[in-house]
Parts: C-alpha cells; sequence; structure tokens
C-alpha cells in the first residue's frame, strides 16, 4: 500500500508538472486560470500523497525490524491477472480497428468470444452461437432501427 | 401545475412510453440482481439507445432502469448473500439469513413492497420540492449558478471514499478532463493535441467507459468463482397483516432515503446503513437485527429506493449532479439538447413533468413484475459472469459508436476504462471524477460570465445574498465530511471495536465506487 502510494504521488506531481508546462506554452494567459488551478492542485494532491506513502512506508518498516513488509503473493498469479485484464484491453483495441476498416460484425464477434474466452468461459457450444447471434442483432437494429451506418466495408 | 402534471400523463401515457417503462424495469432488475453489474452500468449502456427515442421516452426508460436496479440488487443479496449493488449491502444483513431460514420468498416479498414504497414516497417529494426549488432558481444568474456549480464539486469530499486526498486527486482530474476543448468565453484550444477533442470529450463516451468497461476489466482480474446453492423461492407475497407492521418501518426508511438523496455526494449506502441503524434502534421484536428480522430488510430497501427520486431533486431544479446516477441522467439530458435547471419547465415542462409521472409509475409497474420475475430469478442468476462480459463490451462500444458516430468516442471509452481500472487498482474513487467533469465547464463558464457582468471583479461572491449563502454552504459541505472522517479516525484509535453505521457505509463504499 505504502509503495502504491509513493507511486501515485510521484505520477500525480508529475502529471500536475506537464499541466502546468503544456498551459504555460500553448495556453493563452486570459484562458489559463482554470488549468494552472488544476495543475497546481494536482501537484499539491500529490505531494501529500507521496508524503501519505514515504512516512507509511517508513512506519511499516521499523515495525517489521528494517524490513519493509513483504507480503506473500504469489507472483505468476499477480502477472496472470495483469495479463488477463492487458488482453482484454487488446481485445478492446483489436475491435477499434477491426469494425473500422473491416466488419462490425466480424469485430464484435471476435470481441465477445474472446472476452469471455480470458474471462475463463469454455464452453463454446454455447459461447459461439450467442456471439453470432447477438452480434447480428445488434447489427440490425442499429443499422435498421436507429440508423447507425458503421464504417466497415462489410457487414 | 395542475395544467404542467396534465401535459405530462399526455406525454407520458402513450404505447411506445408505456413498453420502454416495463422494458426498462425489467432490464434494470436482471442488470441489478445480476452481482457485479450495477445500476449505473445498465443506464450508462442504455444512454446511447435513448438517443434516438423522443425525449420523454428515453428519460422514461432510464428512470425505470434506475428505479428497478436499485430493487433488483436486493434479490442476489437475499438468494446468494452477494448484493448486486452496492445499496443492498444492508439488505445482505438480514435477507441472506431469512433465505437461510427457508424465508426467501418472504424477504424478497418485503424488498419488493419495501422498494415500491420507497420510490412512490421519493417520486412525490421528488415532484413537489423540484418545482418549488426550481421557480426559486429562476432568480439565479451567472454568479449564483457558479456557487451552484462549487456547492456540487464541493460533494467530492463525502463521496471520496475512505481517502480524501485520493478523493480530492479524482476530482481535479475530472476538472482537468472538463477543460478540455475549447475555452467557453473566448474560444481559446485547451489540451487538444490536433485531434478530436475541439469539443471537449464526449460525457457519455467517458461515463460508459467507466461505468462498462471497468466492470469487465474488473472480471478479468478476478477467478470466477461458483456461486453456492440458491434458495427455493416460495410465497413471495407477505400478506396484509405484515405490510401494516412495516408501514413505520416503511415511512422511516422512506424519509431518510429521499433526504440523504437529495444531498449532493451522501450516496444510497449512507442512506441504507442509516435506515438500517435507525430502525435497529426502534426494533422491539425478535430475532434480532443480522439474524432475519423482517424490518432488516425494509428498511434499507425503502431507503434506497427513497434515494432514486431525491438524487434527481439537485439535477433537475439546479442543474447540479449529485450523484453518478445523476450525472448519468445529465448525459442523456444533454444528448437531446435539454439544459437542467428552471429553463428545464419553463421551455419543456411536459418533459419535466413526465419525468416525474415515469419516476412514480416505474415504481407501479415495479410491483407486479418484481413479485413475478422473482419467480425465474433463480435461472438469471447462473448466468456466468465471464459470458456477460463479452456482450457488455459489444454492447458498450456499439452504443459509444452509436451516439455520434464517431469512432474517436470508442476510444475515449476504451481510455475511461483503462483510466478506471488504474484508479480502481490505485483506491482512488471514481465518483469525483465523474461529478467535476460534469460541473467543470458549469463552473467555469458561469464564472467567467459572472467576471464579465462585475467589470472582473469577484465582489459577486459577497455583494449576492444567494451565491453568498450557496458558496457558505458548499464550504460547509466540504469541510464537514472532512472534519468528520478526523474526528472518526480519532474516536477509532481510542475505541478500535465500536463500529457505526457510517462506518460500515464508508466500507462498502469501497467495495463498489457507486450504484
Amino acid at each position: 500500500m505504502p509503495k502504491k502510494d509513493i507511486g501515485l504521488g510521484v505520477v500525480s506531481v508529475g502529471f500536475g508538472a506537464w499541466i502546468l508546462y503544456y498551459t504555460a506554452e500553448n495556453i493563452k494567459k486570459k484562458s489559463a486560470f482554470w488549468p494552472n488551478i488544476i495543475g497546481w492542485g494536482i501537484i499539491a494532491l500529490g505531494v501529500v500523497i507521496l508524503a501519505i506513502g514515504v512516512f507509511n512506508f517508513i512506519k511499516e518498516k521499523k515495525a517489521n525490524g528494517g524490513q519493509a513488509e513483504k507480503k506473500a503473493v504469489d507472483k505468476k498469479a499477480e502477472l496472470n491477472k495483469y495479463l488477463k485484464v492487458a488482453a482484454v484491453v487488446g481485445l478492446l483495441v483489436v475491435f477499434y480497428f477491426v469494425f473500422q476498416y473491416v466488419s462490425y460484425i466480424l469485430a464484435t464477434v471476435i470481441l465477445m468470444i474472446g472476452t469471455s474466452f480470458i474471462l475463463g468461459y469454455r464452453n463454446w457450444k454455447i459461447m459461439i452461437p450467442t456471439a453470432l447471434i447477438l452480434s447480428v442483432l445488434l447489427y440490425v437494429t442499429f443499422t435498421q432501427v436507429f440508423h447507425v451506418h458503421f464504417p466497415g466495408p462489410f457487414y | 401545475m395542475l395544467q404542467n402534471i396534465a401535459a405530462g400523463f399526455a406525454a407520458l401515457f402513450t404505447w411506445e412510453n408505456i413498453l420502454f417503462l416495463v422494458m426498462g424495469t425489467l432490464v434494470g432488475l436482471i442488470i441489478g440482481a445480476l452481482p457485479g453489474l450495477t445500476g449505473n452500468m445498465a443506464i450508462a449502456l442504455m444512454v446511447p439507445i435513448t438517443y434516438t427515442m423522443s425525449a420523454t421516452t428515453g428519460l422514461v426508460f432510464l428512470t425505470s432502469i434506475y428505479c428497478s436496479s436499485i430493487f433488483g440488487g436486493s434479490i442476489s443479496a437475499i438468494l446468494l448473500g452477494i448484493p448486486g449493488t452496492i445499496s443492498s449491502f444492508a439488505t445482505t444483513l438480514d435477507g441472506y439469513p431469512m433465505a437461510k431460514q427457508g424465508k426467501a420468498g418472504m424477504a424478497l416479498g418485503i424488498s419488493t413492497i419495501s422498494s415500491v414504497f420507497g420510490g412512490l414516497f421519493s417520486a412525490i417529494v421528488l415532484m413537489f420540492l423540484t418545482t418549488v426549488l426550481a421557480e426559486f432558481a429562476l432568480k439565479f444568474g451567472p454568479a449564483e449558478y457558479f456557487a451552484v456549480a462549487v456547492l456540487g464539486l464541493s460533494c467530492i469530499a463525502s463521496i471520496g471514499g475512505k481517502s480524501i486526498t485520493k478523493g480530492l486527486l479524482s476530482g481535479f482530474i475530472g476538472l482537468f478532463f472538463a477543460v478540455i476543448g475549447q475555452d467557453p468565453q473566448r474560444g481559446t484550444k485547451r489540451f487538444v493535441f490536433d485531434i478530436h477533442l475541439l469539443g471537449g470529450v464526449t460525457l457519455v463516451a467517458a461515463l460508459i467507459g467507466i461505468f462498462g468497461v471497468i466492470s469487465v476489466l474488473k472480471n478479468a482480474e478476478k477467478k470466477s468463482k461458483e456461486t453456492g446453492p440458491i434458495p427455493e423461492v416460495d410465497k413471495v407475497w407477505i400478506g396484509w397483516k405484515m405490510c401494516r407492521k412495516l408501514l413505520p418501518t416503511w415511512l422511516r426508511g422512506s424519509i431518510i432515503g429521499t433526504i440523504i438523496g437529495i444531498i449532493p455526494g451522501a450516496g444510497t449506502n449512507v442512506a441504507t446503513f442509516l435506515a438500517y441503524d435507525t430502525e435497529n434502534k426502534f426494533n422491539r421484536s425478535e430475532p434480532k437485527f443480522g439474524e432475519g428480522n423482517p424490518k432488516g430488510v425494509a428498511a434499507p430497501e425503502a431507503a434506497n429506493n427513497g434515494v432514486t427520486g431525491g438524487s434527481m431533486v439537485p439535477l433537475l431544479a439546479l442543474g447540479v449532479p449529485g450523484n453518478a446516477t445523476s450525472a448519468l441522467f445529465l448525459g442523456a439530458l444533454l444528448l437531446k439538447g435539454l439544459t437542467t435547471g428552471p429553463v428545464l419547465f419553463t421551455e419543456h415542462a411536459d418533459v419535466a413533468y413526465s419525468l416525474f409521472l415515469a419516476f412514480f409509475f416505474a415504481n407501479v409497474v415495479m410491483a407486479p413484475l418484481g413479485l413475478f420475475i422473482l419467480r425465474y430469478m433463480k435461472k438469471i442468476l447462473s448466468i456466468p459472469e465471464s459470458l456477460l462480459g463479452g456482450i457488455i463490451l459489444a454492447f458498450c462500444m456499439t452504443g459509444v459508436f452509436s451516439i455520434s458516430s464517431s469512432s474517436f468516442d470508442v476510444l475515449t471509452c476504451i481510455f475511461f476504462g483503462v483510466l478506471g481500472y488504474a484508479f480502481y487498482k490505485f483506491d482512488i474513487p471514481t465518483a469525483p471524477l465523474i461529478v467535476c467533469l460534469v460541473l467543470g465547464s458549469m463552473a467555469e463558464s458561469n464564472l467567467q460570465q459572472a467576471l464579465v457582468a462585475n467589470n472582473q471583479s469577484y465582489s459577486f461572491l459577497w455583494t449576492h445574498p444567494i451565491a453568498l449563502v450557496v458558496l457558505l454552504i458548499a464550504l460547509v459541505s466540504f469541510f464537514v465530511p472532512i472534519i468528520s472522517k478526523l474526528v472518526k479516525s480519532t474516536r477509532k484509535a481510542r475505541h478500535p471495536n465500536t463500529v457505526t453505521a457510517g462506518d460500515l457505509a464508508e466500507d462498502t463504499s469501497d467495495e463498489m465506487d457507486d450504484d
């Protein structure tokens, strides 16, 4: 937890500093009032979070006789967890390109089957028909009822 | 007013609206009942669909989803011991023990009738209080609206979860996203990076990312777990004798829920635990609270549906969303080109009154539908989350694209989903980000207009009495939660074993950001 807070504090200070830099370089003074307040606010909060993180880290270290608390974490399981999240985000990016340049139905089928598979669903007899039927249903509903035009050259 | 109510009735009672009222109730019930899927997510997913509907139909649809999803959360709370939404945490405490004692049908019946009672009560308060407030708000100028926006922003201290600093950080990040686009007064480009950000961040795309995409990302990192055996649901009608017995509980719960709902940032979980705690203090009957007392189900359920109407009061009367759900409603209204606040009542009175009536009739429809669908809940609750994940994402992406046929909105949605996940990992609440994203531009544009009207002088802050009073209330609203948290942590250090309703509400708010 303290390490997380230290990381968050550093990122917040950096983000706030970037807002101030961008504002100074690109935004006229009269329109910069609000962005400057936001930038300084984020820096101040980042410093507080950083200070709390460092304080808790030292406190934890002292309580454990000079050693920061090491939780028994299954690193492989942790990594697996984040890989799953990254894979879902990756699928969303794939959807973005496929639906735009190829086909909405294909993109949706890939997204549905891929996500369910990553989330641990393995019953293909249900997964494939569900994805196919829902994709076509969504396509027909949105194009015919809501008059949405999807950009891909195919359905 | 009677004329407006009649206009609202005429606008509401069309076949199309009744169909969407029933459909919305069913959608809300099912989504609310499924653990991991929230009512806000359901509303976020459906906002793009309402784009093609008339304003009244769209709002009727969203209202029915909102009301029934809050009730739906109690179904899994009672049958599985897992609350479907945050507002059902307190219901689990007595509902699940009742189900384990073979009284699942009775517990579900109580939760249905209690929710309907709370919802109807708050719908009536919504109609009368909003119109009075909105009439008063007709006197408002930019200075007063700036003060009201600050009042809305001040609630981030109370919706920020356990860490005030992280809540504030979330709020400031929300403000950053709110300034992206053009300066409202001068048209200067800010943080647009030569991409499609000139019009600012698309609110609905951001909300769908935060509520829809994030729920799937959270599921992706969870180990899929089997739900335990679901108890059989027997007779759900509780009888008039039980109704009479629970009437005082419903009244107290509804009043607490509605009042808490009106206060920006107070949240549903606060209302439910407060109602539960209050009822516990009034209770003289057996079994004890926590061991399957019917009042322990009735109080939080009346309170959480009491919040629904209450939470719309500041949004509709003043244009200030006090929680994430009302921010979603604001998004839907903006998509329709409607503005909230007094203008809604002067220019679109039929829409405003049909919305009030929709809150009322959504609860009326919920009673028979709720009691009917409870029989099939066993099947619905057995749909695996892993299968639903893909369907939710497909809905999110399609819905976001359909708002304005913009591929960039799809990217925005993905970005906010990932950002929401990062917030979740760093224990940063997302509710302040949403409120600030919505209110940031309102505060800035009204401040600039007030400055222009006052020759660039800030004197309007103390020369306009309404603005001054509202700003003072904002100060109190900002500092009271901070002071109360400090007092609580001092008290906790002295008496570590004492747990209050507020502590419980705070603990649950960390588990689920909002409904």
